[in-house]
């Protein structure tokens, strides 16, 4: 297999390997307002093409999931954070490949999705994550975090 | 974030006016339903979210919070969830812990003590 890192010399953030380039990039700083304003980007590029409105959903939902938690986890609030996002639509799905420069995932990998305790206000985006996307692996390389995963737009959405 | 609020009698209808009740949304939402709610003797609170068309884990985390900070003297209910809302509360099981009504006029329309949505 071919790798080379697509994004070597240009702006965004070096240290994820891929043998294929993204069909839509996008660099944001790590703010819940960029994060909305990318996730309006995303869509008007892609929405088009993704079917119907329930596979729109799920694309929109996912990556708000995975781009919050960068925000707020990876990065902290932190004012000069960048936000990596590549993706790529396929048969039934998209490819989404998102790098970052902040702190890595706690415990060292991804959460599992299973159910928050009763009661809890939070712990619900990795549920949404896992019941909408498959494929889900996570490395971190020379200081960033790259998560890789399809978003599922076909009918092989998991039931729950 | 604006909501429009309505009192009924013992039902205070709240409105979110924004489409999205996302993470840029969710502290400022949960500010202004605790403003208007401080001030009602409403004992249920409908949100309405007819106009809301993406809803996120973090806005689903203020609308929990909020339910909770409400009990017991006050209960939050929900009206009007589109499909993509819908879908939210549905993944996360969270459908179940809420009184769920088609749309406003359904919230007002039912008894006090009143359905509660089975997940």
């Amino acid at each position: 297999m071919r790798v080379e890192d697509v994004s070597r010399g240009a702006a965004g953030l070096a240290g994820c390997a891929d043998g294929a380039a993204p069909e839509l990039r996008l660099i944001l700083v790590a703010s819940p307002l960029a994060v909305r304003a990318g996730l309006a980007g995303v869509m008007a590029a892609l929405g088009g093409r993704l079917g119907e409105a329930d596979a729109r959903q799920n694309v929109e939902l996912v990556l708000a999931e995975v781009l919050n938690n960068i925000v707020l986890h990876a990065h902290g609030g932190r004012a000069d954070g960048l936000v990596d996002l590549r993706l790529r639509p396929v048969a039934d799905g998209v490819l989404c490949r998102v790098l970052d420069d902040g702190a890595p995932m706690a415990r060292g990998g991804v959460p599992d999705g299973s159910f928050p305790p009763a009661g809890a206000r939070g712990g619900f985006g990795w549920v949404l994550i896992r019941a909408l996307a498959s494929g889900i692996s996570y490395r971190r390389r020379e200081g960033r975090n790259c998560l890789e995963f399809r978003i599922v737009t076909g009918r092989a959405v998991r039931a729950i | 974030m604006i909501v429009e609020v309505a009192e009924h009698g013992a039902v205070l209808i709240v409105s979110v006016t924004g489409p999205r009740l996302d993470a840029a949304a969710a502290v400022g939402f949960k500010d202004s339903v605790r403003a208007v709610v401080r001030e009602t003797r409403a004992v249920r609170v409908v949100l309405d979210l007819e106009r809301v068309q993406f809803l996120d884990s973090s806005g689903l985390g203020a609308v929990i919070g909020l339910k909770q900070e409400l009990a017991p003297e006050r209960r939050l209910e929900l009206a009007a969830l589109g499909p993509a809302v819908r879908k939210v509360f549905r993944l996360t099981c969270m459908e179940r812990i809420f009184a769920i009504h088609a749309d406003a006029a359904a919230a007002l329309s039912v008894a006090e003590d009143g359905p509660t949505h089975a997940c």
